[in-house]
């Protein structure tokens, strides 16, 4: 039976794919039937009616609705006969009958189907005369959404995502008849991470972006395609600016990336660009005082600096700190600038040489969408990736894929049926061991000694012969086990589960940092060039040396961690771009203070640029072009959308002014004027993006190859570290990632501030035995120092341990880490 | 509907109820109605209570519940009286009969006085156009009303707490 079949609609014989809805196959041979609930992305429901069209049967002629109609060989519709035309002008006449057509007041006149569909399909004229029905107006959902009862069709979208995508069927048809309307059980939530898309999805003006109402007409828009940066997703989605201020961001399909989706992050968290707090001018120390001046004073402050540094010091005294939020140009140039003008490998980034994370991130989060099993060790995607959680989400509801989770804490997911572990801090390895000799032993393979006391149990078995079993797995691991004290064994362990269960070639990491791929791949590592090419590697060398004309040092430089502790000491001067040491650890932020010299490259005056010698007002992502390297290695553009704020300047033009000011020796070699010649330089430096160009990344991007890189993985024995108790400091720390902290991101959207709950967490059990309950004032204590916060009992929390989040105002988690950063022993007092 | 409002529902009366129809698929509607004949209305812990158990997200028992008449989600008084309002009875006086009631009683259609005593609630037809208006007192009907028999009938079935004297 072949799957191309033929059907007729008015008289015309069109091809179609067996089983698809009868509005695509129409759309496809140009007939645009209309449509409200139809939507590609959701089950098709049938419930506006506007599709109407009629079918011939043995019984005659019958009208259908097309969204909900599978074609059939031979079948034939009339879509454009009288009965038919009268039954959509009468469908589209009675939604009208109480839609209030405030079109001119409506944030959606312009871009609305119900616009769109009156002007093609509706009526002239009404025949009713009586008063509407009139409902809630201006009613919030929540605080990011609101809904006006009266514009709404009641055609299923918003419901139907919330159920289909988030599993959080939130939202519900309350009442009958005219009276019907769409809300919330009493006093619910509706606080799904990716809740704004019933905006995006709404084919009215009902569903309203909140923050961003009233603040545009649609066609008045500049539409951008862009990518968000708030996590290493790297969704697609599009940035709506008027008069050079972002309006709006709305998601941009990417099938590969983000389906149709963005978070609630990525939506509501557009202000940076207007943000008071932006720096607008250079500042430079002077007489003590941070104070505007010229970009070219500040420039050759900066090269004066750094030259007295490198002559009284030498070269390696002078470190760099570059940033996965920032593009890959910015880390590039930061890089080039680093090791080919001064001479300093001392580069690192936060999430640079000190994160175990796999070269490669992770295969493909497409993969995700097939997975039978879904394996997370570490990682929460439901805070640390809203969008690829939806996917999950839908993984486990529509292919029964099993869940199996390893985490601290009982994350979101955690409530698919599967396996849900809990070790806690330091009891990861000996079950990650327990896990692989299940493993060993389920395929009859050989228990090495080393592995023969590990623990035996039921579940364990389970969960180790369904990932042993598994055909198509999609596996990660993420950061709240990838660094710190004990992380070189648990992640040694978890490699040896999974390459024991024949999986090892899927085993991806979660970047929780838009371009921590990228920040790595363009050399941001102190061991590291462009490409994740070894520095000891003299070919790589020498050929970056003839790309730079200059020489390199072959020297491996310090780590992140290891040039903040040698702030003190060898290192005496520093350049960092979008770092912020000081405002995560205020140990940190003693020994910047130390140095000879500090230049900080930011969007806001941050506890760290307060105390540099010179601050360099940067260009947001939005105001520059750029790109960024997702987690599966997928390299995307983020074009400028707007006008830099002030006298901010994107990272690489200040990088290329800045070297030319240094070196003008050099200035052959940085004499690019465009974020379009500098990828093309990219591209040679970095042989992993060889073949890119600016312009084929085009709108969707491009990966490298998950293959370009292997990895060779086997079972092997790992040296164990044990966590030193301490009865002092009876809990254990857990920190990671929440989508709702107080960055700066979120710090400078006032519209999000209120978002989350932002506290430490205590099991209630733990919570009791303190004398603790919600909202009570607490400080948590370590031999590092201490912070002040509020607790929030949550029984989703290992007993024995506490929650911090990163990013909380005013309580740096850094300030709890010791040596066993960030597992540290810590007590409530 | 404010949670404040619902206090004091003991959501234990509600375990032979689920118990019975635990595991059935399709069994929202006659578990609905059992809830609603324990508690005389369907409160939202109710609801919240019914869609864990059955595992129907609350949005969508709150949809049922809130679609079909026979359903209340506000607190009923301990005596009932529908009121016709069909054609036949509106022409034959039921509006006269509802301002007489709320006259007295302090209801109009749809709402419960403050004691709880009376709920007032307005139907369409009862099928006895003959003896319009019509009103049911307790299930009680009672044709060809007029406003002194209807406040007096209903004062004597409510007692003296029910509204003042005629």
């Amino acid at each position: 039976m072949s799957d191309l079949i033929t059907i007729t609609i008015d008289g015309k014989e069109i091809p179609a794919q067996r089983g698809e809805m009868l509005t695509k196959a129409a759309r496809r041979a140009g007939i645009e039937i209309p449509v409200f609930c139809g939507h590609p992305k959701l089950d098709p429901i049938g419930a506006c009616r506007m599709c109407l069209v009629e079918q011939e049967t043995p019984r005659g002629r019958a009208l259908i609705t097309a969204c909900t109609t599978p074609v059939s060989e031979g079948m034939v519709i009339h879509y454009g006969s009288e009965k038919a035309v009268d039954a959509r002008q009468g469908t589209l006449e009675m939604i009208l009958i109480n839609h209030p057509l405030d079109c001119p007041i409506c944030d959606k006149g312009g871009e609305c189907p119900l616009q769109d569909h009156t002007l093609a399909h509706g009526p002239g004229k009404s025949h009713f005369w009586e008063e509407k029905h009139h409902k809630a107006k201006n009613y919030p959902l929540s605080d990011l959404i609101l809904l006006d009862q009266e514009r709404c069709i009641l055609c299923w979208r918003c419901i139907r995502y919330l159920g289909e995508w988030e599993d959080k069927p939130q939202l519900g048809l309350f009442h009958r008849g005219g009276e019907t309307v769409i809300d919330k059980f009493p006093d619910g939530e509706l606080d799904a991470y990716t809740s704004g898309s019933i905006i995006d999805l709404c084919p009215v003006g009902a569903l309203t972006n909140r923050p961003a109402r009233f603040s545009y007409r649609p066609w008045e828009l500049r539409k951008t395609p862009s990518i968000c940066t708030h996590c290493g997703q790297g969704c697609n989605l599009r940035i709506d600016s008027r008069d050079d201020i972002v309006r709006r961001h709305v998601a941009r399909e990417n099938v590969a990336v983000n389906d149709e989706w963005i978070c609630d992050k990525g939506r509501f968290a557009d202000d940076i660009s207007v943000s008071p707090a932006r720096l607008q001018q250079p500042l430079a120390r002077i007489a003590g005082q941070l104070q505007p001046v010229s970009w070219a004073e500040a420039l050759q402050r900066v090269v004066s600096g750094l030259k007295g540094v490198a002559e009284r010091h030498g070269p390696a005294a002078i470190g760099a700190i570059g940033s996965a939020k920032a593009s890959n140009e910015a880390n590039y140039l930061l890089g080039k600038f680093m090791r080919g003008v001064i001479g300093s490998n001392n580069l690192d980034h936060r999430e640079g040489a000190a994160l175990l994370a796999d070269p490669r991130g992770l295969p493909s989060l497409e993969a995700a969408r097939h997975a039978d099993l879904i394996l997370l060790m570490g990682c929460d995607p439901s805070e640390e990736m809203p969008v690829l959680a939806t996917l999950l989400k839908r993984a486990a509801i529509r292919q029964a894929a099993a869940v199996v989770i390893v985490h601290p804490r009982r994350i979101e997911l955690a409530r698919y049926p599967g396996h849900c572990f809990q070790p806690a801090p330091g009891e990861e390895p000996a079950l990650f061991d327990a896990l692989t000799r299940a493993t060993l032993a389920g395929r009859g393979e050989p228990i090495p000694a080393w592995l023969a006391g590990a623990a035996e149990d039921a579940q364990i078995t389970a969960a180790a012969n369904a990932l042993a079993a598994a055909q198509r797995p999609f596996i990660l691991y993420g950061s709240d086990y990838a660094w710190g004290f004990g992380a070189r064994a648990i992640v040694a362990s978890l490699t040896n589960w999974v390459t024991a269960a024949g999986h090892g070639d899927r085993l991806g990491f979660l970047h929780a940092q838009a371009n921590s791929q990228g920040a790595g791949d363009m050399g941001m590592l102190p061991d590291f060039l462009p490409g994740r090419r070894p520095l000891a590697d003299a070919k790589a060398r020498g050929d970056l040396e003839a790309l730079w004309q200059t020489e390199l040092p072959s020297q491996p430089g310090l780590t992140y961690g290891g040039m903040l502790a040698s702030a003190r000491g060898r290192i005496k001067a520093l350049y960092l771009l979008g770092a912020n040491p000081a405002g995560e650890k205020p140990a940190d932020a003693a020994a910047l203070k130390a140095l000879d010299f500090l230049v900080v490259q930011e969007l806001f005056l941050t506890e760290t640029a307060q105390l540099a010698d010179v601050v360099l007002p940067a260009a947001s992502y939005v105001e520059g072009d750029g790109t960024f390297t997702n987690s599966e290695r997928r390299v995307q553009r983020a074009p400028q959308a707007v006008k830099p704020v002030g006298n901010a300047a994107p990272d690489w033009l200040i990088l290329t002014h800045l070297a030319r000011a240094y070196a003008p020796e050099r200035a052959a070699a940085w004499s690019t004027t465009s974020v379009a010649a500098l990828f093309a330089e990219i591209t040679q430096a970095a042989p992993l993006y060889a073949g890119m160009t600016w312009e084929n990344l085009g709108a969707g991007g491009r990966q490298w190859p998950w293959q370009a890189l292997s990895l060779q993985r086997s079972v092997q024995p790992y040296k164990p570290a044990a966590l030193p108790a301490d009865p002092a400091y009876p809990l254990r720390l857990v920190v990671g990632n929440q989508l709702w902290d107080d960055g700066v991101v979120l710090a400078a959207s006032p519209a999000l501030a209120q978002q989350g709950i932002k506290a430490a967490r205590l099991h209630p059990t733990d919570a009791a035995a303190l004398g603790l309950h919600s909202g009570d004032a607490i400080t948590l204590r370590s031999r590092s120092g201490s912070v002040r916060t509020t607790v929030h009992v949550d029984d989703a929390i290992k007993p024995g341990t506490v929650f911090l989040p990163y990013s909380l105002a005013g309580a740096p988690a850094g300030a709890l880490f010791d040596e066993y950063a960030p597992r540290s022993a810590v007590g409530v007092g | 509907m404010d949670m404040q409002s619902h206090a004091g529902v003991d959501l234990d009366l509600l375990e032979d109820v689920l118990a019975q129809y635990q595991g059935q698929r399709g069994a929202l509607i006659p578990i609905l109605q059992k809830a609603q004949d324990v508690y005389g209305y369907l409160p939202p812990q109710v609801l919240q209570r019914i869609a864990r158990s059955t595992g129907v997200a609350v949005s969508k028992v709150y949809g049922v519940a809130t679609f079909y008449a026979q359903f209340y989600l506000q607190k009923r008084g301990r005596h009932i009286l529908k009121l016709c309002d069909g054609t036949a009875c509106h022409v034959k006086g039921t509006p006269v009969l509802a301002t007489a009631l709320e006259d007295h009683f302090g209801v109009q259609p749809g709402q419960t006085t403050e004691d709880g005593a009376l709920t007032v609630e307005v139907v369409y037809c009862l099928g006895s156009c003959a003896l319009a208006p019509v009103a049911v007192l307790d299930g009680q009907v009672m044709g060809r009303m007029r406003q002194e028999m209807l406040v007096r009938t209903v004062q004597k079935q409510v007692g003296a707490a029910g509204g003042e004297e005629v």
